[in-house]
């Protein structure tokens, strides 16, 4: 695809992400206030 | 460059952006996402207290009976607490009220209800929990509630109110701190768990354990585990936290009844504080080092005659030992 066009395919692409991984940072904000400690700490990876 | 690779170059350049991004939320999962429960969804609401197995006058439910000439007439109570000790008042009703008192409704949790409808409105056994207890105890939809002391909130709030409370201690519980089961770190000491809280001591390896950043949880404002670990510090602050410590090894703390008795999860271990664990002989014989008293609260200006009768009651031979029939201590 023309370069142009393939910058703007990008652009958009690159948006996308960000708008999905800041949304699922807000929720995992808002969803630790209402977690359960115990499982929290339960499913910790070690 | 042909125009079959340059297609090629683009395709990998937008790939990669995508598996960039992939990555950081899969680790945002791994780490943090995907160990959040909510208190209402499936997962949890089997490990909240199932107020289901606690109905007092089934023959199924777990609990205390204590054979006593006292009974409830009249005007009853209404009675509500903390999860944690659900089994407790639930008890009482069992040995005390007179059948046909409670009605379990059952329910289902959401996002506008934290807690299931589970009883009637006119049922004499309720559970809403600390927070919203503490309001019903001042809003006057409650009798007696069964808790730990009141957060500064919950104090301000009966204040505001123009509500004066009063706290009868009727019970020890002993207070925890608990790890994941593979952090390899049993124990610390109390002035260890303050400088955790406070962000002075924020790597495992400097109490013993691996090279690890510590992540010290805390509870909901106004809870009574959260009031509990607030008096636990004392004058000092519990600090803030880097948001990297999300990714590390967490030390939460609990009551000991709620995490052995009701939540029975294999996946985290208690901590020995100051070399004491925190086992029901340890508590009875008062060698554990962080026990708090639970109260019956109620309204001063309530004028329902029977609950001095409960509270006497509660605070006799009989009473105390139902209270440590549910696993508690007694005040004596």
């Amino acid at each position: 695809m023309k370069d142009r066009n393939f910058l703007k395919v990008l652009l958009i692409v690159t948006v996308l992400c960000v708008i999905l991984t800041v949304a699922h940072a807000v929720y995992a904000v808002d969803a630790y206030d209402r977690s359960s400690i115990i499982e929290f700490i339960a499913r910790e990876p070690w | 460059m042909g125009r079959g690779k340059k297609i090629c170059k683009q395709v990998a350049v937008l790939l990669l952006v995508v598996a960039i991004f992939a990555a950081f939320n899969g680790a945002m999962y791994a780490f943090l996402t995907g160990r959040l429960a909510n208190n209402f969804s499936d997962t949890s609401q089997a490990k909240m207290v199932d107020v289901g197995k606690y109905l007092p006058h089934e023959e199924a439910s777990d609990l205390a009976k204590i054979h006593t000439d006292f009974s409830m007439t009249g005007d009853l109570p209404v009675l509500d607490g903390a999860a944690a000790l659900v089994p407790v008042y639930a008890s009482v009703i069992h040995s005390v009220y007179p059948e046909g008192s409670v009605t379990y409704e059952g329910g289902h949790f959401s996002d506008e209800n934290y807690y299931g409808e589970n009883f009637a409105p006119d049922s004499k056994m309720q559970y809403q929990n600390t927070v919203r207890g503490y309001k019903a105890v001042v809003d006057g939809t409650v009798d007696v509630l069964f808790c730990a002391g009141p957060s500064q909130d919950q104090i301000a709030y009966a204040e505001e109110q123009g509500v004066e409370l009063v706290y009868v201690p009727i019970g020890l519980k002993a207070f925890v701190f608990f790890v994941n089961g593979k952090n390899p770190v049993d124990g610390l000491t109390t002035e260890q768990i303050r400088q955790i809280y406070e962000g002075n001591i924020t790597n495992w390896s400097e109490v013993g354990g691996p090279n690890r950043v510590i992540n010290p949880v805390s509870r909901l404002e106004g809870s009574g585990s959260q009031t509990m670990m607030e008096a636990f510090m004392g004058e000092r602050e519990i600090g803030a936290k880097s948001p990297m410590a999300l990714f590390g090894g967490s030390i939460g703390f609990s009551f000991r009844y709620y995490m052995d008795g009701i939540v029975e999860n294999g996946k985290v271990k208690m901590l020995s504080l100051n070399g004491v664990y925190p086992s029901a002989e340890n508590i009875q014989n008062g060698s554990y080092p962080v026990i708090a008293q639970f109260y019956a609260i109620y309204r001063a200006d309530n004028d329902n005659e029977n609950i001095p009768l409960l509270i006497e009651w509660l605070l006799s031979e009989e009473g105390q030992t139902l209270i440590e029939e549910c696993g508690y201590v007694g005040l004596n």
